[in-house]
Protein backbone atom coordinates (compact mmCIF):
# COMPACT_ATOMS: atom_id res chain seq x y z
CA UNK A 1 0.00 0.00 0.00
CA UNK A 2 2.70 2.54 0.94
CA UNK A 3 4.30 1.61 -2.35
CA UNK A 4 1.07 2.51 -4.34
CA UNK A 5 0.84 5.48 -2.19
CA UNK A 6 4.49 6.59 -3.43
CA UNK A 7 4.13 5.26 -6.80
CA UNK A 8 1.48 7.82 -7.25
CA UNK A 9 3.53 10.89 -5.76
CA UNK A 10 5.60 9.86 -8.97
CA UNK A 11 3.05 10.98 -11.18
CA UNK A 12 3.55 14.72 -12.18
CA UNK A 13 0.67 16.75 -10.54
CA UNK A 14 -0.67 18.19 -14.04
CA UNK A 15 -1.09 14.47 -15.33
CA UNK A 16 -3.30 14.07 -12.10
CA UNK A 17 -4.76 17.50 -12.86
CA UNK A 18 -6.01 16.07 -16.43
CA UNK A 19 -6.62 12.50 -16.26
CA UNK A 20 -8.38 9.73 -14.77
CA UNK A 21 -7.06 6.76 -14.14
CA UNK A 22 -8.48 3.27 -13.17
CA UNK A 23 -6.71 0.11 -12.22
CA UNK A 24 -8.71 -3.38 -11.35
CA UNK A 25 -8.99 -7.06 -12.33
CA UNK A 26 -10.23 -8.83 -15.73
CA UNK A 27 -12.08 -12.04 -15.63
CA UNK A 28 -12.36 -13.38 -18.85
CA UNK A 29 -13.39 -16.28 -19.92
CA UNK A 30 -13.76 -17.52 -23.84
CA UNK A 31 -16.86 -19.82 -24.55
CA UNK A 32 -15.63 -23.52 -24.53
CA UNK A 33 -12.44 -22.47 -23.55
CA UNK A 34 -9.86 -21.25 -21.03
CA UNK A 35 -10.71 -18.88 -18.21
CA UNK A 36 -7.63 -15.59 -18.49
CA UNK A 37 -7.61 -13.86 -15.63
CA UNK A 38 -5.29 -10.23 -15.01
CA UNK A 39 -5.23 -6.61 -15.03
CA UNK A 40 -6.69 -4.00 -16.44
CA UNK A 41 -5.62 -0.45 -16.17
CA UNK A 42 -8.06 2.44 -17.88
CA UNK A 43 -7.62 6.15 -18.28
CA UNK A 44 -9.36 9.12 -19.70
CA UNK A 45 -9.01 12.72 -20.34
CA UNK A 46 -10.47 15.61 -19.47
CA UNK A 47 -10.44 17.09 -22.42
CA UNK A 48 -11.29 14.13 -25.13
CA UNK A 49 -14.80 13.44 -25.72
CA UNK A 50 -16.04 14.31 -22.23
CA UNK A 51 -14.13 11.49 -20.75
CA UNK A 52 -16.11 9.66 -22.86
CA UNK A 53 -13.01 8.18 -24.32
CA UNK A 54 -11.05 5.64 -22.62
CA UNK A 55 -8.06 3.45 -23.41
CA UNK A 56 -5.83 1.09 -21.66
CA UNK A 57 -3.91 -2.32 -20.96
CA UNK A 58 -5.03 -5.50 -19.65
CA UNK A 59 -2.87 -8.21 -19.23
CA UNK A 60 -4.28 -11.64 -19.13
CA UNK A 61 -3.10 -15.00 -18.68
CA UNK A 62 -4.34 -18.75 -18.17
CA UNK A 63 -1.84 -19.30 -15.16
CA UNK A 64 -4.11 -16.75 -13.43
CA UNK A 65 -7.47 -19.04 -14.69
CA UNK A 66 -7.45 -22.36 -16.31
CA UNK A 67 -4.34 -23.40 -16.14
CA UNK A 68 -4.13 -22.62 -12.11
CA UNK A 69 -2.80 -26.30 -10.87
CA UNK A 70 -4.38 -27.80 -13.80
CA UNK A 71 -2.28 -29.17 -17.14
CA UNK A 72 -4.49 -26.16 -19.09
CA UNK A 73 -1.73 -24.66 -21.67
CA UNK A 74 -0.47 -21.74 -19.80
CA UNK A 75 -1.13 -18.53 -22.25
CA UNK A 76 -0.90 -14.74 -22.07
CA UNK A 77 -2.80 -11.91 -23.46
CA UNK A 78 -1.10 -8.49 -24.08
CA UNK A 79 -3.86 -5.97 -24.87
CA UNK A 80 -4.33 -2.33 -25.68
CA UNK A 81 -7.66 -1.18 -25.62
CA UNK A 82 -10.31 1.92 -26.67
CA UNK A 83 -13.50 1.89 -25.27
CA UNK A 84 -16.24 4.48 -25.90
CA UNK A 85 -18.67 5.00 -23.32
CA UNK A 86 -22.55 5.75 -23.79
CA UNK A 87 -25.46 7.89 -21.46
CA UNK A 88 -22.21 9.00 -19.72
CA UNK A 89 -24.26 11.23 -17.29
CA UNK A 90 -26.03 8.16 -16.06
CA UNK A 91 -24.96 4.97 -13.57
CA UNK A 92 -25.11 2.40 -16.03
CA UNK A 93 -22.85 2.91 -19.32
CA UNK A 94 -23.00 0.85 -22.29
CA UNK A 95 -19.99 0.66 -24.45
CA UNK A 96 -18.33 -0.21 -27.07
CA UNK A 97 -14.56 -1.70 -26.91
CA UNK A 98 -11.74 -2.22 -29.55
CA UNK A 99 -9.18 -4.78 -28.14
CA UNK A 100 -5.78 -5.28 -29.92
CA UNK A 101 -2.79 -6.55 -28.71
CA UNK A 102 -0.54 -10.29 -28.84
CA UNK A 103 -0.85 -13.85 -27.67
CA UNK A 104 1.84 -16.25 -26.62
CA UNK A 105 0.99 -19.51 -25.86
CA UNK A 106 3.93 -22.16 -23.91
CA UNK A 107 3.49 -25.52 -25.78
CA UNK A 108 6.56 -26.62 -23.30
CA UNK A 109 8.06 -29.69 -25.45
CA UNK A 110 10.75 -29.24 -28.54
CA UNK A 111 8.35 -31.65 -30.61
CA UNK A 112 5.57 -28.68 -30.33
CA UNK A 113 8.63 -26.42 -32.15
CA UNK A 114 6.67 -26.13 -35.25
CA UNK A 115 3.70 -25.35 -34.06
CA UNK A 116 2.35 -21.64 -33.86
CA UNK A 117 2.21 -20.89 -30.37
CA UNK A 118 1.83 -16.53 -30.87
CA UNK A 119 -0.41 -14.25 -32.59
CA UNK A 120 -2.04 -11.12 -32.82
CA UNK A 121 -5.17 -10.68 -30.86
CA UNK A 122 -8.38 -8.52 -32.16
CA UNK A 123 -11.44 -8.28 -30.94
CA UNK A 124 -14.68 -6.18 -30.44
CA UNK A 125 -16.67 -5.83 -27.01
CA UNK A 126 -19.94 -4.55 -26.14
CA UNK A 127 -21.10 -4.43 -22.80
CA UNK A 128 -21.87 -2.49 -19.43
CA UNK A 129 -20.18 -0.46 -17.50
CA UNK A 130 -22.23 0.18 -13.88
CA UNK A 131 -20.74 3.26 -11.39
CA UNK A 132 -20.64 0.54 -8.09
CA UNK A 133 -19.69 3.60 -5.46
CA UNK A 134 -17.75 6.73 -6.19
CA UNK A 135 -14.30 4.87 -6.57
CA UNK A 136 -15.38 1.30 -7.91
CA UNK A 137 -16.55 0.36 -11.36
CA UNK A 138 -17.91 -2.65 -12.85
CA UNK A 139 -18.33 -4.05 -15.88
CA UNK A 140 -19.45 -6.72 -18.30
CA UNK A 141 -19.26 -7.65 -21.80
CA UNK A 142 -19.26 -10.49 -24.76
CA UNK A 143 -17.08 -9.81 -27.23
CA UNK A 144 -15.49 -11.42 -30.75
CA UNK A 145 -12.22 -12.47 -31.21
CA UNK A 146 -12.07 -11.68 -35.28
CA UNK A 147 -8.47 -13.46 -35.35
CA UNK A 148 -7.94 -17.38 -34.86
CA UNK A 149 -6.19 -20.45 -36.04
CA UNK A 150 -7.62 -22.50 -38.46
CA UNK A 151 -5.34 -25.93 -38.16
CA UNK A 152 -3.14 -24.84 -41.17
CA UNK A 153 -2.05 -21.71 -39.41
CA UNK A 154 -2.03 -19.72 -36.98
CA UNK A 155 -2.38 -20.51 -33.19
CA UNK A 156 -5.02 -22.61 -32.06
CA UNK A 157 -5.68 -21.63 -29.31
CA UNK A 158 -7.69 -18.55 -29.59
CA UNK A 159 -11.61 -19.12 -29.40
CA UNK A 160 -14.24 -16.69 -31.41
CA UNK A 161 -16.57 -15.99 -28.22
CA UNK A 162 -15.26 -14.16 -25.37
CA UNK A 163 -17.60 -12.86 -22.20
CA UNK A 164 -15.82 -11.07 -19.24
CA UNK A 165 -16.30 -9.13 -15.76
CA UNK A 166 -14.14 -6.47 -14.69
CA UNK A 167 -13.56 -4.71 -11.24
CA UNK A 168 -11.73 -1.36 -11.30
CA UNK A 169 -10.96 1.11 -8.63
CA UNK A 170 -10.44 4.77 -9.49
CA UNK A 171 -6.95 5.65 -8.56
CA UNK A 172 -7.40 9.19 -9.58
CA UNK A 173 -10.54 11.15 -11.19
CA UNK A 174 -11.07 14.84 -12.12
CA UNK A 175 -14.79 16.18 -11.27
CA UNK A 176 -16.61 15.15 -14.54
CA UNK A 177 -18.77 18.20 -14.25
CA UNK A 178 -16.16 21.16 -13.93
CA UNK A 179 -14.27 19.85 -17.03
CA UNK A 180 -17.56 19.62 -19.06
CA UNK A 181 -18.63 22.88 -18.45
CA UNK A 182 -15.29 24.34 -19.43
CA UNK B 1 -35.20 -4.32 -32.02
CA UNK B 2 -38.04 -2.87 -34.42
CA UNK B 3 -41.11 -5.24 -34.50
CA UNK B 4 -40.43 -5.77 -38.08
CA UNK B 5 -36.92 -6.69 -38.25
CA UNK B 6 -37.60 -8.99 -35.16
CA UNK B 7 -40.28 -10.84 -37.34
CA UNK B 8 -37.64 -11.11 -40.27
CA UNK B 9 -35.67 -12.76 -38.17
CA UNK B 10 -37.95 -15.20 -36.98
CA UNK B 11 -39.12 -15.85 -40.48
CA UNK B 12 -35.19 -16.58 -41.60
CA UNK B 13 -34.97 -18.79 -38.49
CA UNK B 14 -37.73 -20.67 -39.03
CA UNK B 15 -36.68 -21.31 -42.87
CA UNK B 16 -33.49 -22.76 -41.77
CA UNK B 17 -34.80 -24.44 -39.38
CA UNK B 18 -37.72 -26.20 -41.62
CA UNK B 19 -35.22 -26.80 -44.68
CA UNK B 20 -34.10 -30.59 -45.27
CA UNK B 21 -31.34 -31.65 -47.14
CA UNK B 22 -32.10 -32.96 -50.70
CA UNK B 23 -30.76 -36.49 -50.02
CA UNK B 24 -29.95 -38.37 -53.24
CA UNK B 25 -29.67 -42.01 -53.30
CA UNK B 26 -26.05 -42.38 -54.11
CA UNK B 27 -25.14 -41.02 -50.46
CA UNK B 28 -24.32 -42.39 -47.22
CA UNK B 29 -27.34 -40.52 -46.05
CA UNK B 30 -29.68 -41.98 -47.99
CA UNK B 31 -31.75 -45.09 -47.41
CA UNK B 32 -30.36 -46.88 -50.14
CA UNK B 33 -26.45 -47.28 -49.26
CA UNK B 34 -25.31 -47.92 -45.54
CA UNK B 35 -22.05 -49.13 -44.19
CA UNK B 36 -20.45 -52.44 -45.50
CA UNK B 37 -20.33 -53.60 -41.66
CA UNK B 38 -23.96 -53.13 -41.38
CA UNK B 39 -24.56 -55.82 -43.96
CA UNK B 40 -21.51 -58.39 -42.80
CA UNK B 41 -20.43 -57.88 -39.65
CA UNK B 42 -18.28 -60.86 -39.58
CA UNK B 43 -15.95 -59.06 -42.48
CA UNK B 44 -15.29 -56.09 -39.91
CA UNK B 45 -16.01 -56.81 -36.52
CA UNK B 46 -13.17 -60.00 -34.63
CA UNK B 47 -16.10 -60.71 -32.34
CA UNK B 48 -18.98 -61.60 -35.10
CA UNK B 49 -15.65 -63.43 -37.36
CA UNK B 50 -14.84 -66.03 -34.98
CA UNK B 51 -17.47 -66.89 -32.58
CA UNK B 52 -15.32 -69.68 -30.67
CA UNK B 53 -11.61 -67.99 -31.25
CA UNK B 54 -8.50 -70.24 -30.61
CA UNK B 55 -6.00 -67.77 -31.72
CA UNK B 56 -6.72 -65.61 -28.20
CA UNK B 57 -2.91 -64.70 -27.67
CA UNK B 58 -3.10 -63.01 -30.68
CA UNK B 59 -2.91 -59.05 -31.08
CA UNK B 60 -6.08 -57.31 -31.88
CA UNK B 61 -6.78 -53.76 -32.26
CA UNK B 62 -10.24 -52.18 -32.31
CA UNK B 63 -10.49 -49.67 -35.03
CA UNK B 64 -12.74 -46.57 -34.18
CA UNK B 65 -13.12 -43.98 -37.12
CA UNK B 66 -13.90 -40.57 -36.92
CA UNK B 67 -17.35 -38.07 -37.28
CA UNK B 68 -19.44 -38.23 -40.02
CA UNK B 69 -17.14 -41.34 -41.26
CA UNK B 70 -17.25 -45.04 -41.89
CA UNK B 71 -15.37 -48.25 -41.64
CA UNK B 72 -13.99 -47.26 -44.89
CA UNK B 73 -10.97 -45.17 -42.63
CA UNK B 74 -9.02 -47.79 -41.53
CA UNK B 75 -9.42 -49.83 -44.42
CA UNK B 76 -5.95 -49.61 -45.84
CA UNK B 77 -5.18 -50.54 -42.10
CA UNK B 78 -6.96 -53.64 -43.14
CA UNK B 79 -5.39 -54.42 -46.22
CA UNK B 80 -1.85 -53.21 -44.93
CA UNK B 81 -2.47 -56.13 -41.95
CA UNK B 82 -3.22 -58.76 -45.03
CA UNK B 83 -0.70 -57.93 -47.55
CA UNK B 84 1.93 -57.71 -45.32
CA UNK B 85 0.85 -61.60 -43.69
CA UNK B 86 1.37 -59.40 -39.93
CA UNK B 87 0.31 -61.46 -36.76
CA UNK B 88 -2.30 -59.00 -35.53
CA UNK B 89 -6.03 -59.13 -35.65
CA UNK B 90 -8.15 -55.99 -36.50
CA UNK B 91 -11.82 -55.40 -35.82
CA UNK B 92 -12.97 -52.17 -37.46
CA UNK B 93 -16.08 -50.97 -35.45
CA UNK B 94 -19.08 -48.67 -37.13
CA UNK B 95 -19.33 -45.99 -34.86
CA UNK B 96 -22.81 -45.84 -33.30
CA UNK B 97 -25.65 -43.74 -35.49
CA UNK B 98 -23.04 -43.97 -38.15
CA UNK B 99 -23.35 -45.88 -42.03
CA UNK B 100 -26.71 -45.61 -41.37
CA UNK B 101 -29.56 -43.23 -42.80
CA UNK B 102 -28.81 -38.81 -41.85
CA UNK B 103 -32.09 -39.56 -39.55
CA UNK B 104 -30.50 -42.33 -37.47
CA UNK B 105 -27.20 -39.79 -37.66
CA UNK B 106 -29.41 -36.65 -36.73
CA UNK B 107 -30.56 -38.38 -33.66
CA UNK B 108 -26.93 -40.24 -32.54
CA UNK B 109 -25.28 -38.47 -29.49
CA UNK B 110 -21.90 -38.71 -28.80
CA UNK B 111 -22.66 -41.78 -26.17
CA UNK B 112 -24.12 -43.67 -29.12
CA UNK B 113 -21.02 -43.41 -31.25
CA UNK B 114 -18.97 -44.18 -28.25
CA UNK B 115 -21.00 -47.28 -26.88
CA UNK B 116 -20.16 -49.57 -30.14
CA UNK B 117 -16.31 -49.62 -29.21
CA UNK B 118 -16.83 -50.42 -26.45
CA UNK B 119 -19.39 -53.35 -26.59
CA UNK B 120 -16.56 -54.90 -29.02
CA UNK B 121 -14.36 -54.51 -26.44
CA UNK B 122 -16.11 -56.52 -24.23
CA UNK B 123 -17.02 -59.06 -26.48
CA UNK B 124 -13.72 -60.17 -27.52
CA UNK B 125 -12.70 -59.77 -23.83
CA UNK B 126 -15.75 -62.14 -22.76
CA UNK B 127 -14.37 -64.68 -26.03
CA UNK B 128 -11.55 -64.35 -24.10
CA UNK B 129 -8.94 -62.26 -26.02
CA UNK B 130 -5.60 -61.70 -24.18
CA UNK B 131 -3.73 -58.77 -25.60
CA UNK B 132 -6.09 -55.61 -27.31
CA UNK B 133 -5.13 -52.32 -28.38
CA UNK B 134 -7.78 -49.45 -29.44
CA UNK B 135 -7.05 -47.00 -32.82
CA UNK B 136 -9.00 -44.09 -33.21
CA UNK B 137 -8.90 -41.48 -35.96
CA UNK B 138 -10.41 -38.04 -35.41
CA UNK B 139 -12.89 -38.01 -33.31
CA UNK B 140 -12.40 -41.77 -32.69
CA UNK B 141 -9.88 -40.61 -30.70
CA UNK B 142 -11.79 -38.42 -27.51
CA UNK B 143 -14.05 -41.51 -27.43
CA UNK B 144 -11.13 -43.36 -26.29
CA UNK B 145 -10.01 -40.47 -24.02
CA UNK B 146 -13.67 -40.10 -22.74
CA UNK B 147 -13.88 -44.24 -21.66
CA UNK B 148 -10.08 -43.79 -20.04
CA UNK B 149 -11.05 -40.90 -18.19
CA UNK B 150 -14.85 -42.21 -17.18
CA UNK B 151 -12.94 -45.41 -15.58
CA UNK B 152 -14.07 -47.98 -17.96
CA UNK B 153 -10.91 -49.62 -18.58
CA UNK B 154 -9.76 -48.89 -14.91
CA UNK B 155 -9.25 -52.48 -14.11
CA UNK B 156 -8.48 -53.77 -17.58
CA UNK B 157 -5.01 -54.66 -19.08
CA UNK B 158 -5.20 -52.47 -22.57
CA UNK B 159 -1.81 -52.75 -24.45
CA UNK B 160 -2.02 -49.28 -26.44
CA UNK B 161 -3.88 -46.29 -27.75
CA UNK B 162 -3.00 -45.16 -30.96
CA UNK B 163 -4.23 -41.67 -32.06
CA UNK B 164 -4.30 -40.63 -35.44
CA UNK B 165 -5.11 -37.06 -36.05
CA UNK B 166 -7.19 -36.68 -33.10
CA UNK B 167 -9.55 -33.62 -32.30
CA UNK B 168 -9.60 -32.04 -29.20
CA UNK B 169 -9.21 -28.47 -30.50
CA UNK B 170 -11.23 -27.85 -33.64
CA UNK B 171 -9.61 -26.31 -36.65
CA UNK B 172 -12.77 -24.54 -37.15
CA UNK B 173 -13.25 -22.66 -33.96
CA UNK B 174 -17.17 -21.65 -35.24
CA UNK B 175 -17.49 -25.47 -34.17
CA UNK B 176 -17.28 -24.01 -30.21
CA UNK B 177 -20.33 -21.87 -31.38
CA UNK B 178 -22.60 -24.80 -32.65
CA UNK B 179 -25.30 -24.54 -29.51
CA UNK B 180 -25.48 -20.77 -30.12
CA UNK B 181 -26.11 -20.71 -34.05
CA UNK B 182 -26.62 -24.28 -34.71
CA UNK B 183 -30.32 -24.48 -34.27
CA UNK B 184 -30.15 -21.66 -37.12
CA UNK B 185 -28.39 -23.53 -39.42
CA UNK B 186 -30.08 -26.73 -39.65
CA UNK B 187 -27.51 -28.88 -41.37
CA UNK B 188 -23.86 -28.06 -43.02
CA UNK B 189 -23.42 -29.94 -46.32
CA UNK B 190 -19.98 -30.86 -47.50
CA UNK B 191 -17.95 -30.00 -50.30
CA UNK B 192 -16.95 -33.99 -51.16
CA UNK B 193 -16.49 -35.53 -54.24
CA UNK B 194 -19.25 -38.54 -55.53
CA UNK B 195 -16.92 -41.51 -53.95
CA UNK B 196 -16.37 -40.09 -50.55
CA UNK B 197 -20.16 -39.34 -50.67
CA UNK B 198 -20.28 -43.16 -50.31
CA UNK B 199 -18.30 -43.05 -47.04
CA UNK B 200 -18.84 -39.93 -45.58
CA UNK B 201 -21.78 -38.39 -44.67
CA UNK B 202 -22.72 -35.45 -47.05
CA UNK B 203 -25.09 -33.68 -44.87
CA UNK B 204 -23.90 -32.95 -41.48
CA UNK B 205 -26.80 -32.14 -38.76
CA UNK B 206 -26.52 -29.53 -36.63
CA UNK B 207 -27.53 -31.67 -33.81
CA UNK B 208 -24.39 -34.11 -34.27
CA UNK B 209 -22.24 -31.26 -34.57
CA UNK B 210 -23.45 -29.95 -31.22
CA UNK B 211 -22.70 -33.69 -29.96
CA UNK B 212 -19.05 -33.01 -31.41
CA UNK B 213 -18.47 -29.67 -29.70
CA UNK B 214 -20.01 -31.42 -26.43
CA UNK B 215 -17.60 -34.25 -26.45
CA UNK B 216 -14.41 -32.16 -27.14
CA UNK B 217 -15.11 -29.67 -24.92
CA UNK B 218 -15.54 -32.50 -22.02
CA UNK B 219 -12.80 -34.36 -23.09
CA UNK B 220 -10.54 -31.26 -22.92
CA UNK B 221 -11.55 -30.44 -19.11
CA UNK B 222 -11.12 -34.54 -18.42
CA UNK B 223 -7.42 -33.94 -19.89
CA UNK B 224 -7.21 -30.38 -18.00
CA UNK B 225 -7.64 -32.35 -14.56
CA UNK B 226 -5.93 -35.37 -16.05
CA UNK B 227 -6.18 -38.99 -17.50
CA UNK B 228 -4.33 -41.69 -15.93
CA UNK B 229 -3.58 -44.50 -18.38
CA UNK B 230 -4.94 -47.36 -17.49
CA UNK B 231 -2.14 -49.75 -15.87
CA UNK B 232 0.72 -50.45 -17.88
CA UNK B 233 -1.19 -49.28 -21.23
CA UNK B 234 0.56 -46.99 -23.36
CA UNK B 235 -0.26 -44.60 -25.75
CA UNK B 236 0.79 -42.74 -29.22
CA UNK B 237 -0.57 -40.00 -30.36
CA UNK B 238 0.55 -39.41 -34.31
CA UNK B 239 -0.69 -35.74 -35.55
CA UNK B 240 -0.40 -34.00 -38.34
CA UNK B 241 1.60 -30.65 -38.60
CA UNK B 242 -1.35 -28.93 -40.57
CA UNK B 243 -4.93 -30.08 -40.31
CA UNK B 244 -8.05 -28.31 -41.86
CA UNK B 245 -10.29 -30.65 -39.13
CA UNK B 246 -8.30 -31.24 -35.87
CA UNK B 247 -6.13 -28.49 -34.89
CA UNK B 248 -2.69 -29.74 -34.27
CA UNK B 249 -2.47 -27.83 -30.52
CA UNK B 250 -4.52 -31.12 -29.98
CA UNK B 251 -1.68 -33.15 -29.78
CA UNK B 252 -0.68 -30.31 -26.76
CA UNK B 253 -3.42 -30.66 -24.52
CA UNK B 254 -3.07 -34.75 -24.79
CA UNK B 255 0.60 -34.54 -23.97
CA UNK B 256 0.11 -32.10 -21.25
CA UNK B 257 -3.01 -33.86 -20.12
CA UNK B 258 -1.74 -38.19 -20.18
CA UNK B 259 -0.20 -39.65 -17.54
CA UNK B 260 2.33 -41.46 -16.58
CA UNK B 261 4.07 -39.70 -19.06
CA UNK B 262 6.79 -42.50 -19.40
CA UNK B 263 3.94 -44.28 -21.05
CA UNK B 264 2.80 -41.48 -23.47
CA UNK B 265 4.73 -40.91 -27.03
CA UNK B 266 4.03 -37.84 -29.84
CA UNK B 267 5.11 -38.37 -33.35
CA UNK B 268 4.21 -35.05 -35.22
CA UNK B 269 3.63 -36.01 -39.05
CA UNK B 270 4.87 -33.31 -42.23
CA UNK B 271 1.42 -33.54 -43.58
CA UNK B 272 -1.26 -31.72 -44.31
CA UNK B 273 -4.09 -34.26 -44.57
CA UNK B 274 -6.32 -34.99 -41.75
CA UNK B 275 -6.24 -38.67 -40.68
CA UNK B 276 -2.97 -39.01 -43.13
CA UNK B 277 -3.55 -42.79 -42.52
CA UNK B 278 -6.48 -42.79 -44.84
CA UNK B 279 -5.00 -42.02 -48.21
CA UNK B 280 -7.34 -43.92 -50.63
CA UNK B 281 -10.14 -41.28 -52.33
CA UNK B 282 -7.53 -38.64 -51.90
CA UNK B 283 -6.71 -36.00 -54.74
CA UNK B 284 -2.86 -35.34 -54.35
CA UNK B 285 -1.15 -38.25 -52.87
CA UNK B 286 2.92 -37.92 -52.89
CA UNK B 287 5.58 -40.37 -52.04
CA UNK B 288 6.01 -38.70 -48.65
CA UNK B 289 2.21 -39.65 -47.98
CA UNK B 290 2.50 -43.44 -48.70
CA UNK B 291 5.51 -43.33 -46.67
CA UNK B 292 3.78 -41.96 -43.58
CA UNK B 293 1.30 -44.66 -43.82
CA UNK B 294 3.46 -47.66 -44.06
CA UNK B 295 5.53 -46.06 -41.04
CA UNK B 296 2.92 -45.44 -39.05
CA UNK B 297 0.93 -49.16 -39.90
CA UNK B 298 3.98 -50.53 -39.35
CA UNK B 299 5.23 -48.97 -36.25
CA UNK B 300 1.64 -49.85 -35.00
CA UNK B 301 1.67 -53.30 -35.77
CA UNK B 302 5.48 -53.68 -34.31
CA UNK B 303 4.15 -52.31 -30.88
CA UNK B 304 1.33 -54.87 -30.61
CA UNK B 305 3.52 -57.61 -31.00
CA UNK B 306 6.00 -56.55 -28.31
Amino acid sequence: MKKAVFILFLIPAWVQANWNLSAGLRLQKSYHWYWENGVTIDFSHTKLFHQRLHFGVHFLSSSLGSAWGTNAIRQEQYLLFGRYLFLHEKKLHPFIQLNAGYLFAHYDQSYFSELDNDSPLLSVELGILANLTSKMDAGISVGYNAIYGDGLSGAGTIYPLIYQFTIQYRVFQQNKENHETH
Amino acid sequence: MKPISFTLLLLLTMISCTKEPEIQDSYLDGPVLFDASLYQPDSFLLSSRTPLPTDLNKPVIIAGHGYSASTFEWEEFQEFIDNTGSNVLLSRVLLGGHGRTYEDFRSSSWRDWQSALLEEYQLLKAQGYQNISFAGSSTGCPLLLELIAGGDFKEESINHFFLIDPIIIPSSKILSLAPIVGPMLGYIEVDQSPEEDQYWYHFRPQETLQELDALINLVRQELQAGIQLPGSAKMKVYKALRDNAADPASAVLIQKGISPSNQFEVDMIDTDHHVFTRLKLRENVSDADVENQTNVFNEMVNKVQN
